[in-house]
């Protein structure tokens, strides 16, 4: 039981110009595993995430979900146990729509079945947020509970695997410890998190086993204390003390 | 020493919504202040009501003093003496328009801004100036910004959210390069952001803005001490928790 991808490849063309992102990237996800993927901007990053949950397609490479090979053509069974937590809540948010009408969307498009309202409550309740902003809208939201809701409508259809693409990016140091704590306790509950991110101490909150890309490759991979103990390669150790720190 | 900057009960307000309530503060020379706060707390209208920025439909009241003169209500083109970075490098830079030649309309000679680019951090200053803004990262962009800044010779700069939009190596370039524009026997420094951990590295004093007012004013190792159950405390212990991956 995993999700994994073997060899992936993509290349950007540009013109004439062909910019290598991904270069033959392996990765597996396990159920209830906290896996961080740390590089620095234009590593790679963003295209191994997208292609993870198949918003673009790879040039080469695969990805199996527990023993079933991914295909392009049949995709919602896949949403159903992949969903993604994006970037920016005030921009992956309708500002006009409700929360009740935004994390029931999937439910809507993936055709579950069942008592959608009573499955919203669920996920908000599990995201900590109240009933009480069920009918509000995403306009009326803080940073905070703008992006619980995003992570609310990723669980709403009981993924198996939640992939995150900097969740706490913007966010100040409360709300960024509570939007980690919470994957942290998806993690718990059994549920795979690949986080993505440049911030190695949100990672360290989520994750035990860390990948490090460069120029579109794994440049560094293990235990995420190990490798953040004993960085082996340049880019690891720039990310290592870049890391800011509290004096004191 | 000398007050650069002194604010004084500014209150900004959108209607009958009260933005900014009542908000005081003074820079001194050469020092490097953090106004520290959450998305929508109030430390982008504060600076720029500093810098005479504002939106036209908001209204202001309060006094802002630069160098002991009140400058309330003149043009930002009047405060000669004040520069500014901000989140958005690429809004600031044109484009279409090699880096070199954007110094040179804001009338900066080639070799000025090429020993301003070597002293913030860049090996390669020609390679900068040769370039268009699109061939530089993100951090390198902040950092010509940050130049353009230095060469007016400002006693203060505000910076608002300079690294914010930056990875964390960039933001590590760009808080170096702030550390070699300002301090003493340079520009003061007014470094908004809401990451606690880069600001402690950086700044001595710390101000705390919540909700429209200024909740902490203090020196950072006072603020880093603070325990208890009140916004602040809960800001430094919630910094604490995300800082550094050793502890």
């Amino acid at each position: 039981m995993s999700l994994s991808a073997e060899a992936l490849t993509k290349t950007y063309r540009i013109g004439r110009h062909a910019v290598s992102a991904l270069d033959g990237v392996d990765l597996e996800l396990l159920p209830g595993q906290g896996l961080g993927v740390v590089g620095p901007s234009g590593s790679g990053k963003s295209t191994l995430l997208h292609i993870l949950i198949r918003l673009i397609e790879p040039d080469a490479g695969r990805m199996v979900l527990e023993d079933a090979e991914v295909t392009r053509g049949a995709l919602r069974d896949f949403r159903r146990a992949v969903q993604f937590v994006p970037q920016d809540p005030a921009s992956s948010l309708d500002p006009r729509r409700s929360v009740l009408s935004q994390v029931r969307e999937p439910l809507l498009r993936l055709g579950v079945t069942g008592d959608h309202d009573s499955m919203v409550r669920t996920a908000l309740n599990r995201v900590g947020l109240p009933d009480r902003l069920i009918a509000q809208r995403a306009s009326g939201l803080s940073g905070g509970e703008a992006q619980r809701v995003a992570v609310a409508r990723a669980i709403v259809t009981a993924p198996r695997y939640v992939l995150a693409d900097e969740p706490t990016s913007g966010l100040d140091a409360p709300l960024r410890l509570q939007v980690l704590d919470l994957l942290s306790e998806l993690r718990a509950q059994g549920v795979g998190v690949l986080l993505v991110s440049h911030d190695l101490s949100g990672v360290n909150r989520v994750c035990t086993y860390l990948l490090v890309m460069a120029r579109g490759r794994i440049v560094e991979s293990g235990d995420l204390t190990a490798v953040m103990n004993d960085p082996q390669h340049p880019v690891t150790r720039t990310l290592v003390e870049a890391v800011p720190r509290i004096r004191g | 020493m000398n007050e650069v900057l002194g604010v004084h009960d500014l209150r900004v307000a959108a209607g009958r919504q009260q933005l900014v309530r009542g908000v005081s503060f003074s820079v001194m020379e050469g020092e490097r202040l953090a106004l520290l706060g959450a998305s929508g707390s109030g430390k982008s209208l504060t600076a720029e009501s500093l810098l005479g920025t504002l939106h036209a439909r908001l209204s202001r009241s309060g006094v802002v003093e630069f160098e002991g003169v009140d400058v309330t209500g003149t043009l930002p083109q009047d405060r000669a003496g004040m520069a500014a970075v901000f989140q958005a490098t690429a809004t600031a830079l044109n484009p279409l328009m090699r880096v070199g030649r954007q110094f040179r309309l804001a009338g900066h000679e080639h070799r000025d801004a090429a020993e301003t680019l070597v002293a913030l951090d860049f090996d390669d200053p020609d390679r900068v100036l040769a370039s268009y803004p699109m061939q530089l990262s993100g951090g390198q962009l902040q950092r010509v910004c940050l130049a353009m800044a230095v060469l007016r010779r400002p006693r203060i700069l505000v910076a608002d959210e300079p690294t914010s939009a930056l990875d964390t190596v960039s933001q590590a370039e760009v808080v170096r390069a702030l550390r070699a524009a300002t301090g003493p026997g340079r520009a003061a420094l007014l470094f908004i952001t809401h990451d606690v951990a880069l600001a402690s590295g950086l700044c001595d004093r710390a101000l705390v803005m919540h909700e429209g007012t200024i909740v902490a004013d203090e020196d950072f190792t006072t603020l880093l001490g603070r325990t208890g159950d009140d916004y602040v405390s809960r800001l430094v212990a919630a910094a604490r928790a995300m800082s550094g991956v050793d502890s």
